[in-house]
């Protein structure tokens, strides 16, 4: 394997890690403190990606469809929690089932709306495009931007969780809802801030992720796996957790496409399983 | 293994129908009796499988509009018959085509089953159609559907093989002084055998093949694959993937690591069909691929159907709208000429007589196997006046058989296409 070969893979396996950090921090996020296994989390994945979508192609602004992207996920996300969720707090198996027809519903919509054929977002439009190419080195620019967007992302929200006073009030809520709860805390309207924040986030990775990934209507399932894949290895709850285990699957995702093809299938899928069996709380969850 | 059980059960299932005389072929023999004298007017009843939900919905609302054209513009009477169509959702899922099938023939009798589309699907319907007695008019591209796994009542009306267009695509690179090549195709039974086409005539015309990537049908991401054919010293690359998003991600990466640049592509019919056009634009212009049919073939039949399809959709024709046209043509043109109402083996009989230079398909016949041997476009992508991107024809092969110049019976004799197997 040459060097320029090298750099590449290393750099598909990193940008494809970053888009699936943007899918799992959210995901991991509202289960931490909410201990909901949101399914409908695609959902706001495929949202954010055709709105983003539909935006650029009448606005001709990347950065324009990324914000109407994210906030429509979001407002469907706080009309879901509140709406919905709020209904059937602290029953797992009505919360499960409810999100799943969620995403059902959001997803026949799509294809109602948009048809199955694939849709990406117009590249350009502000957001890098072509080829960043240094003598025998050639790597899509978008491919790097993705990386840079999702480094401030994933800061701001390491930030955010350690140092703000909302991050101390969310640790709070992860570490024991109840004494929390005693303390003043409205919990409640920490789990709709929560549950808003990570739809926001599947948002923004739907709007980044259609200009790397065509969409389908079932492009949210698809992303929905990764997200719990990731989310399982790295360990449930924890946003380190979320980045470590996406650059993890992202690179062996790559280099095993190339080192061992006949294993394409599993690569996703078996770090996940050897997790679940060897260390079933993941690499940075805390036990039980 | 799922399917398997299922196929039987249906098979047995459907050896108890012909047992109680519910066979719709029962009144075929021709020795007298009511069916040799129609009444005008008697209903010919067409069940259609297509996937209009789930993965594949995109594909049923095509073969939905292609089928409902033709008879539009024809009127619901063929010959002495009126014509019914009764249509069911396979759900893109090979055992609810099968469930769906059965209904069709059990419960609302049907004269003739139409679709579907889906290789999984395809296989498992035409055995158990076949069981039944019911002639199938199939749409999907499955090579051992008319091979290995021929049957008197399967006759593939509105699709070719998946090998058929890419013979004639690697013939063509070979023909353009291309002499090493490397594939990537999508890791199953229609990436093998659209390899498998390349593979075989290429190197028959001289070629040698270097490399082979397969790629899981599940991927989403196929930069790694795209960045390995970049670093590849090679003549010309063929990609055989399934259409849609895959296709899609293909080019778009293929753009950005400077593929399309370095390296000419040859791609199998879906690589490059409308949809795909549709999203990903520019970066397409000039893509070379083989297939059975082109949205921008100036012939002035197949171009006078784009126009009537496109101003009654507002969308070009796709192979899945051309195919289910196809077939109601020649399903127009039997009726037509049959005084008693033909069902199972008869049908397909008369329908491999069929002339298919008088349908859109535009030149050829069906062999006794039940396969089109019809022409193959080379086509390359170009912008029409309106700017819309489409699939123009820039070469034709005609009459192509699903065997291409190889010997059917040593043909037949070797395995179907796999990763192994590329090369007849």
């Amino acid at each position: 394997m040459s060097g320029v070969f090298f750099l590449q893979q290393l750099l598909n396996g990193i940008s494809f890690g970053a888009l699936l950090f943007l899918i799992a921090s959210g995901f991991t996020l509202v289960f931490g403190l909410m201990r909901i296994s949101n399914l409908a989390h695609g959902a706001f994945y495929l949202l954010g990606a055709y709105i983003a979508v539909v935006t650029v192609a009448v606005t001709h602004s990347f950065w324009v469809g990324l914000l109407v992207g994210a906030v429509a996920a979001a407002v469907i996300g706080l009309g879901l929690e509140r709406g919905l969720l709020r209904r059937v707090r602290g029953k797992e198996m009505p919360e499960v089932l409810l999100t799943v027809g969620v995403s059902f519903v959001i997803a026949d919509l799509v294809l109602w709306i948009f048809g199955g054929d694939p849709k990406s977002i117009t590249s350009g439009n502000g957001a890098p495009s072509g080829a960043l190419v240094i003598g025998d080195f050639t790597y899509p620019q978008y491919r790097l931007f993705i990386i840079g967007v999702t480094l401030v992302i994933g800061t701001a929200l390491f930030l955010a969780q350690r140092y703000s006073k909302f991050g101390a009030i969310v640790r709070a809520g992860v570490d024991n809802r109840e004494a929390a709860s005693a303390l003043g805390i409205d919990i409640d309207r920490v789990f709709t801030w929560v549950f808003v924040v990570g739809a926001a986030l599947a948002g923004v990775a739907g709007a980044i992720g259609s200009g790397l990934l065509s969409l389908s209507p079932s492009s949210g399932t698809e992303m929905l796996l990764y997200a719990m894949v990731v989310v399982i290895v790295g360990g449930l709850g924890s946003i380190t957790g979320a980045a470590v285990g996406a650059v993890l699957i992202g690179l062996i995702d790559a280099f095993t496409k190339v080192l061992l093809p006949e294993f394409a299938y599993f690569t996703i899928f078996a770090p996940m399983a050897l997790i679940l069996v060897f260390r079933p709380r993941g690499l940075f969850g805390r036990a039980a | 293994m799922i399917r398997k059980v299922s196929a039987a059960a249906g098979a047995t299932f459907a050896a108890a129908l012909l047992l109680t005389a519910c066979a719709p072929s029962s009144g075929l023999a021709g020795d007298g009796g009511a069916t040799n004298a129609p009444a005008d007017g008697e209903v010919f009843k067409i069940g259609v499988l297509a996937p209009m939900t789930s993965w594949a919905g995109a594909i049923g609302v095509d073969m939905q509009q292609g089928w409902e054209m033709f008879w539009d513009e024809y009127g619901d009477t063929a010959g002495s018959f009126t014509i019914e169509t009764v249509w069911e959702d396979t759900a893109s899922d090979p055992d609810t085509a099968l469930t769906k099938a059965r209904k069709l023939v059990e419960e609302d009798g049907v004269d003739a089953v139409v679709g579907p589309v889906l290789a999984s699907e395809g296989l498992v319907v035409g055995d158990y159609l076949t069981q039944a007695g019911v002639a199938n008019l199939a749409q999907t591209a499955a090579d051992d559907l008319t091979q290995r796994l021929a049957s008197p009542l399967v006759v593939r009306t509105g699709a070719v093989t998946s090998s058929q267009p890419n013979f004639a695509g690697g013939d063509w690179a070979a023909k353009q002084g291309y002499r090493t090549a490397a594939t990537l195709c999508v890791d199953y039974a229609f990436g093998w055998e659209s390899c498998g086409g390349f593979v075989s005539a290429f190197t028959a015309a001289g070629g040698e093949v270097t490399t082979q990537l397969w790629y899981p049908g599940d991927a989403s991401d196929l930069s790694s694959y795209v960045s390995q054919l970049a670093s590849l010293d090679v003549d010309v690359i063929f990609v055989g993937s399934a259409g849609g998003t895959d296709s899609s991600n293909f080019f778009r990466s293929a753009n950005d690591f400077g593929l399309l640049a370095k390296t000419p592509i040859v791609s199998n019919c879906c690589t490059t069909d409308q949809a795909i056009l549709q999203d990903v634009g520019d970066i397409a212009l000039g893509q070379i691929s083989a297939s059975n049919w082109a949205e921008g073939n100036d012939d002035p039949e197949v171009a006078a159907f784009v126009e009537r399809y496109e101003s009654a959709f507002g969308i070009l024709p796709s192979s899945y709208a051309q195919g289910m046209y196809a077939s109601a043509e020649i399903l127009a043109q039997v009726l037509e000429a049959s005084t008693s109402k033909p069902t199972g083996e008869a049908l397909v009989t008369a329908i491999k007589g069929v002339d298919l230079g008088d349908t859109i398909i535009g030149g050829g016949g069906l062999d006794e196997l039940g396969s089109p041997v019809a022409p193959i476009f080379i086509r390359e992508v170009v912008r029409r006046d309106d700017g819309t991107l489409v699939n123009a024809v820039i070469e034709t092969y005609d009459d192509v058989s699903q065997f291409w110049t190889f010997d059917p019976e040593a043909y037949l004799a070797n395995p179907p296409f796999t990763q192994e197997f590329q090369q007849q």
